[in-house]
């Protein structure tokens, strides 16, 4: 079943077919979510109620990218949980380790593949990333994520943003050099097999 | 050290980076790059950046965020598109009482202002009564207990009084018409007042031990009594209604009379003489006629002028509960769509 009938089905109220829309695009909205956010919990929250009001905003979708659609949608859900969040500013749970202390790099971000090493490396760099984008304006930041962590092209993130090619092009300049000024010297935390690819390239 | 560069070079780095530039744009910028170390190095810096952003791992879902029928369900559903419409109700009803509400008040001075001659007759018509109620109070114990044989000498009493004295006799028979059925409780006070004014008035004549003998008289004579005193009512009234058009002050005077005679009894003179010269003259003639009609509305001459805005008010009252039902149904309407929406939206929610 392809993807335009599943759509189809779920805006008749087969909630089966939305639910298959759901399991392939969750990985996506989550990330989006959490690069966003900036931190786990919210960032679960934000996706299950992207995807609640997704549903019933089905018939607001007009053909183009689903994807995009989704992505605007989280977009949203997030923009609206951190303005609630600034209005009501909380201090984050850390987890804490067996003698209280916090851990900064807590487990689960890490891939289970990697060596301890890679691991610490990869989450020290996800943590400055992340500390970085939050630096970012929200609607640069939203740009950011959208194209370079999600991959899409610029007029799906048009879409994923509401707004047109261009601004999307000098968001996204933008943001790329304040993010550049941020990351000064994560790049030896960068995985060796990405910097040959990178000096190749040069 | 990043290099400095200009929003537009970073524009054009970055639209380069993806692809983006046009043919010829990408052909001026390469040939720039090769020339301006500056702005290789800004490039270079450019590509780390999303050499960073690219190379973060993604997340997978820490759960399926897949839909139960619950979540999707209607009750779910029906909350936001129900909420803006109990809200605007909630907003409308809210208006609308406040609305009624300031008409309610704007109309209520018009109101009072009606109402006042209503008091007045009220206060007439319970003048009397309440002025009568302490005579009889205070004659009808003595003339029970300790005058029961003066049954005879009173009709005599009676007769003279009746047409001698037409004033008087109307305060007794008010005063047995009504001693049976109204309390006597707020008679001591009314009473007093009612000496108090007798002594003001100045009738020091009035012989005290002629009361108790002429009033106890009158009570047994309930039925004798009562022609004679409405003989003299009507004989009153068309003598007063005629030239006093208004009603306030003859209906004071009507109202004073029987209160001043009825404790003091038949004497006082000068109350009794400008009453008994009109009450003898008509008598003969319009006796039968007036005589029911006057003894049953006696309040109603008095009521008669006034009788015109209760007539027009007469309507307004069921206005004013319509009004008042209007006010209290749109409030509840109001409370009630906004509580409404307040829970739906909180559900909504979660």
């Amino acid at each position: 079943m392809d993807e335009v009938a599943l759509i189809d089905s779920a805006r008749r109220g087969d909630l089966d077919a939305y639910n298959r829309l759901v399991l392939a695009y969750q990985d996506m909205v989550y990330n989006q979510a959490y690069r966003l956010m900036g931190s786990l919990e919210p960032a679960e929250d934000a996706t299950q109620d992207a995807f609640i009001s997704a549903y019933r905003n089905l018939s607001s979708y007009r053909g183009g990218s689903f994807k995009a659609w989704l992505l605007r949608i989280v977009t949203n859900a997030c923009y609206d949980e951190l303005r609630r969040q600034k209005r009501r500013p909380t201090i984050p749970l850390e987890p804490l380790d067996s003698e209280d202390e916090e851990v900064e790099s807590p487990r689960w971000l890490a891939d289970p593949s990697e060596s301890p090493e890679e691991a610490a490396e990869r989450a020290e760099l996800n943590q400055a990333l992340q500390r970085c984008l939050g630096e970012l304006p929200e609607e640069f930041r939203a740009v950011v994520i959208l194209v370079d962590v999600q991959g899409l092209d610029y007029s799906e993130a048009s879409q994923a943003i509401g707004k047109p090619l261009g601004t999307v092009k000098s968001r996204l300049a933008r943001a790329r050099l304040r993010l550049r000024g941020c990351l000064q010297g994560m790049w030896e935390l960068l995985p060796a097999a990405f910097r040959l690819v990178e000096e190749r390239n040069l | 050290m990043t290099t400095k560069i200009s929003p537009h070079e970073g524009e054009l780095l970055s639209a380069y980076l993806d692809g983006q530039l046009a043919p010829k744009e990408r052909a001026r910028l390469e040939a720039r790059l090769r020339e301006d170390a500056q702005l290789r190095s800004s490039l270079v810096e450019l590509r780390r950046t999303c050499t960073i952003l690219r190379s973060q791992p993604r997340l997978r879902a820490p759960r399926n965020f897949t839909l139960t029928p619950q979540m999707a369900g209607k009750s779910a559903r029906m909350a936001p598109r129900a909420y803006p419409a109990l809200r605007l109700a909630s907003v409308l009803a809210g208006m609308l009482f406040v609305l009624v509400l300031v008409g309610d008040l704007i109309t209520v001075p018009r109101q009072s202002a009606l109402p006042q001659p209503a008091p007045n007759q009220a206060a007439r018509q319970v003048a009397p009564k309440m002025a009568v109620i302490p005579t009889a109070t205070s004659e009808a114990l003595p003339g029970l207990a300790a005058n029961p044989q003066a049954v005879a000498p009173p009709t005599a009493a009676a007769d003279t009084l009746a047409s001698g004295a037409g004033a008087p006799t109307q305060a007794p028979s008010f005063a047995q018409l009504e001693s049976p059925s109204t309390p006597t409780e707020p008679a001591p006070s009314m009473a007093a007042a009612a000496m108090q004014k007798l002594g003001e008035a100045g009738q020091t004549e009035t012989a005290v031990a002629a009361t108790p003998t002429t009033l106890p008289a009158t009570l047994p004579l309930e039925k004798a009594v009562p022609v004679s005193p409405t003989e003299t009512v009507s004989g009153i009234e068309p003598t007063e209604e005629p030239t006093l058009a208004p009603a306030p002050e003859p209906t004071l005077e009507l109202a004073m009379v029987p209160t001043l005679e009825p404790t003091q009894a038949p004497i006082p003179e000068p109350t009794q003489e400008p009453t008994l010269e009109p009450t003898q003259e008509p008598t003969p003639d319009p006796l039968p006629q007036p005589e029911v009609s006057a003894t049953q509305e006696q309040p109603n001459p008095t009521v008669f002028e006034p009788a015109y805005p209760p007539a027009e008010q007469l309507p307004k009252p069921p206005d004013r509960t319509i009004l008042r039902v209007a006010e209290i149904f749109m409030a509840t309407i109001a409370l009630a769509a906004g509580l409404i929406a307040i829970y739906l939206r909180r559900i909504g929610r979660g």
